[in-house]
């Protein structure tokens, strides 16, 4: 895109340090359309599935289907008092939900939604996607330690230590991806899925998906890890004293985290943006180098990625519907003494089928 | 050539992460110049459900916690370094695999002294 970009430009010759700050606002307000409208989008739909799941209609009133329910949510948020806990740090209280956020928000740049559309295409892709992402835990100590609140300080506490734990072997699961294809740019490792649905690496990888599937769902605190936010003993857990803004900020980090993880997981495991079918379906019509069949291949890509990503989210919320909460000292537990072992294993097992396949 | 590759990939990166944090100052500072404002003293007071606070909550931690942050940087450096040789595994061939398999057996060694000194057992 950036060649496309810089061409149209370089037609009027305008230099290049305002070609790359331009394309660099360019890329930001698309991703932060994307972000906004998939959190938007997210939210609904995940009250709408729990609805459903447990026999209620959800959302309903605001609009048809209810499908202005979040945006109603949203513009009440921002109207509300910004109330800060008189005892609180406040300068720390009030950095925390921006140090939560913005990890998440950059790391939309580096995942490819097709062929062309990715912000930036880094040989070091998932390197920089998680370098950047575990910057957010320092948002939630922050959050619980300034707030001077009990619940608060539990849930920050129980929130990083699960964060962090699960983090290793969600790391160990990548490298098992990584070593099948050779490659950490996010597109390399989509187009070498590209072969339909028996090339993804959900086959190859099976235990790594589901190590990564498990860590993926800890590390966005949700059920049935959702031990910080446990409402029935910690109220909200590390978010309980913030309120207006500030609190959009955590709620929108979390749902925005659940979206680009899941489109990592699809990209890592489903084969990305290409076809199921191994094949585009574009070309079947027209010719792969005639200007309808590019143009048509573009949205085809665009279709099969998100119909994968709100799979995945799907598989989310219906866990969330299903299973009951874990203990704490079990969750430690499980990661330490059966996920970190077991995806060491799996690692070390996908090399030898590496140097004996290729 | 690879001075501007680089500016096309981490220049961009860097203007992304400035715009980023001017995106979430700038909505806190909308919500400033919109929002209501009526604070009183029980209003700020620390959230207890409803009951007045008792005590500081500003405590100390059990060191459990910090136990699995020290082991969480050992194990994070592990994985940093295995990437790498995840990437070029398949060019090295099964030397990689033995200096793998040499670099993952020291670890195993600390994560076995750790499991027995119960470092994951919150319980206790």
């Amino acid at each position: 895109m950036f060649e496309i970009y810089s061409s149209i430009l370089g037609y009027f010759s305008i230099p290049y340090v305002f070609v790359v700050i331009s394309w660099c606002v360019v890329v930001f307000c698309f991703c932060a359309a994307l972000l906004i409208g998939s959190v938007l989008a997210l939210v609904l739909w995940e009250r709408k599935l729990l609805g459903y799941f447990t026999v209620r209609l959800g959302p309903n009133r605001v609009g048809p289907w209810g499908v202005f329910q979040t945006v109603a949510d949203a513009v009440k948020l921002l109207f509300k008092e910004d109330i800060i806990n008189s005892s609180a740090d406040r300068l720390l209280f009030s950095l925390a939900p921006v140090i939560f956020f913005v990890p998440v928000m950059v790391v939309y740049c580096l995942v490819p939604f097709n062929q062309r559309l990715i912000g930036v295409e880094s040989s070091v892709g998932l390197y920089l996607f998680f370098a950047v992402l575990s910057v957010s835990v320092v948002g939630i100590l922050f959050a619980g330690w300034s707030s001077d609140n009990k619940y608060s300080l539990l849930g920050a506490g129980r929130a990083v230590s699960q964060v962090i734990s699960y983090e290793v072997p969600l790391l160990l699961s990548i490298c098992g991806v990584v070593l099948l294809c050779g490659s950490m740019n996010p597109l390399e490792i989509a187009e070498w899925q590209s072969g339909g649905i028996f090339c993804w690496n959900l086959w190859a990888g099976f235990a790594s998906c589901l190590i990564f599937f498990v860590c993926m769902l800890a590390e966005l605190n949700r059920c049935p890890f959702d031990l910080p936010e446990a409402e029935s003993e910690l109220v909200s857990g590390y978010n309980t004293e913030y309120s207006g803004m500030k609190f959009a900020l955590f709620f929108l980090a979390e749902y925005s985290l659940l979206f680009i993880l899941s489109c990592l997981f699809v990209v890592l495991f489903l084969g990305g943006y290409t076809s199921v079918f191994g094949s585009y379906v574009s070309f079947w019509m027209f010719s792969e180098d005639s200007f309808w069949g590019r143009f048509f291949v573009f949205f085809e890509q665009i279709f099969w990625m998100f119909a994968k990503v709100f799979f995945v989210i799907f598989m989310v919320i219906w866990v969330r519907a299903t299973l009951p909460r874990m203990k704490m000292n079990s969750l430690i537990f499980f990661c330490w003494k059966f996920l970190f072992p077991i995806s060491v294993v799996n690692l070390l097992l996908l090399a030898l089928f590496g140097y004996f396949a290729g | 050539m690879v001075k501007q590759m680089y500016i096309e990939e981490y220049g961009v990166f860097g203007g992304f992460v400035l715009l980023a944090i001017i995106f979430a100052f700038a909505a806190i500072f909308t919500s400033f110049l919109v929002r209501a404002k009526a604070p009183y003293k029980e209003k700020n007071s620390t959230y207890e459900c409803g009951v007045r606070p008792d005590g500081d909550a500003q405590i100390k931690f059990p060191i459990k916690y910090y136990m699995t942050a020290i082991l969480f940087i050992v194990f994070e450096v592990e994985a940093v370094f295995i990437l790498p040789w995840a990437v070029y595994f398949k060019k090295l061939g099964l030397a990689a695999f033995v200096s793998g398999v040499v670099f993952v057996f020291i670890l195993f060694l600390g994560w076995g002294y750790a499991m027995k000194r119960d470092f994951f057992d919150y319980k206790k």
